[in-house]
């Protein structure tokens, strides 16, 4: 039997989770998971990412899952990976791909498949009254180029802010993207690969009156093969990447001008939705197997 | 107005559904699982604040209006709230 240690945090949005627990909206995934992993003959053991002792105790590898934690200890989770993977332990994605994607000058290199962004040291005034006529946009998402999570963000419309509401907003390196109003009714596409493997794809459709394309509760998520061009768009991201990924999710919005754009490859923690297209848990312990050389 | 008033309880009103009665905000601050909608209406400014519950859906807790211009008197919710739905139709 292979060990792979499934690796979650110690607490999710601030409430502890106890050992072998994962937060519960990821409950279902992993249960498809473990499943799926016991009909391979690869077992599955939730610890979390930072128990030191993890190399020692005879996983095959550790894949990083629920870890949604990390965002406020970035420097200590990719220390401990690095460690893990010192002390002989394979972690998938690895920590080199961890530290890429991180920072999301990715999309740098992605060329005019990415959203079009402004990049800048720091979110001022000048900078964002820039932004607003460089991108041409009535409305502006300002972010960390470091974060996950929706943090330290915010949603400008022109002429209806001041230098006070960045306050809040990013304190060191920003991105500033328009704001795409196709994502109020052709929502946002998730795109999978498990290996080279494409595993499944969901449509992320904000209900009506919301734009929030990934709040539960606020949005149709639908199991939905992608438009081609969304899916070429997604292809060359992929391609992008400095080391083969063991998982990734690809996003992508439809922008004003027609063509797919991708706004966020996460290759390090990504929900999976899994709940949603249950046949793909196969596909992403079919990829760990092969890693494994199972 | 009643989705106002249902604000820190545990039925408050979601996201969306602010959304759907005050139109989108003129600023938007997210911060992991909180967010703080601004609305610059033409005589107040109203400040809705929200967090996520345990299912994850964003619920409102706090609502602030303020006057927008010096010496104005402090408009009440309901009013700036009129103002937004004013606003969106």
């Amino acid at each position: 039997m292979v060990r792979v240690a499934y690796l979650t945090g110690r607490s999710y949005r601030g409430t502890p989770l106890a050992p072998g627990d994962v937060p519960a909206l990821e409950t279902r995934s992993r249960d498809l998971i473990v499943r799926a992993g016991a009909a391979r003959g690869i077992d599955f053991e939730t610890v979390y990412w930072d128990e030191v002792d993890l190399p020692r105790r005879g996983f095959d590898a550790a894949i990083i899952r629920t870890c949604w934690d990390y965002t406020a200890r970035a420097d200590e989770f990719i220390a401990a990976l690095e460690a893990h993977e010192r002390a002989g332990l394979r972690v998938f994605n690895p920590s080199r791909v961890v530290r890429w994607n991180a920072r999301k000058t990715y999309l740098k290199d992605l060329g005019v498949s990415a959203i079009e962004t402004v990049w800048a040291e720091r979110a001022d005034a000048r900078t964002v009254a820039h932004a607003f006529d460089v991108l041409d946009a009535a409305e502006v998402v300002v972010k960390p180029q470091v974060g996950a999570g929706s943090v330290a963000t915010l949603r400008l419309k022109r002429n209806a802010w001041s230098e006070a509401d960045l306050i809040g907003g990013p304190s060191g390196p920003a991105m500033i993207q328009p704001y795409l109003h196709a994502i109020e009714t052709e929502g946002e596409r998730s795109l999978f690969w498990f290996g080279d493997a494409y595993a499944h794809a969901i449509r992320k459709v904000p209900h009506p009156g919301s734009w929030l394309a990934n709040i539960p509760g606020q949005t149709s998520f639908v199991a939905e093969a992608p438009p081609a061009a969304a899916r070429e768009a997604a292809e060359a991201a992929r391609a992008s990447a400095p080391d083969e990924l063991l998982y990734v999710r690809i996003d992508l919005v439809l922008g004003d001008d027609g063509k797919w754009r991708v706004i966020e490859i996460e290759a390090i923690e990504p929900y999976l939705f899994l709940d949603f297209a249950p046949a793909a848990a196969d596909v992403f312990v079919g990829a760990i197997a092969r890693v494994l050389g199972e | 107005m009643q989705i106002l008033s249902s604000a820190g309880g545990a039925n408050a009103a979601s996201r969306a559904e602010v959304e759907r009665a005050l139109g989108a905000p003129d600023i938007e601050r997210r911060d992991g699982a909180g967010a703080a909608l601004t609305y610059r209406l033409p005589t107040c400014a109203l400040l809705l604040l929200f967090s996520a519950d345990q299912r994850d859906t964003m619920r409102l807790r706090e609502v602030h209006a303020d006057a927008r211009h010096a010496g104005a008197p402090a408009p009440s919710q309901s009013a700036c709230a009129a103002e937004a739905e004013a606003r969106r139709r």
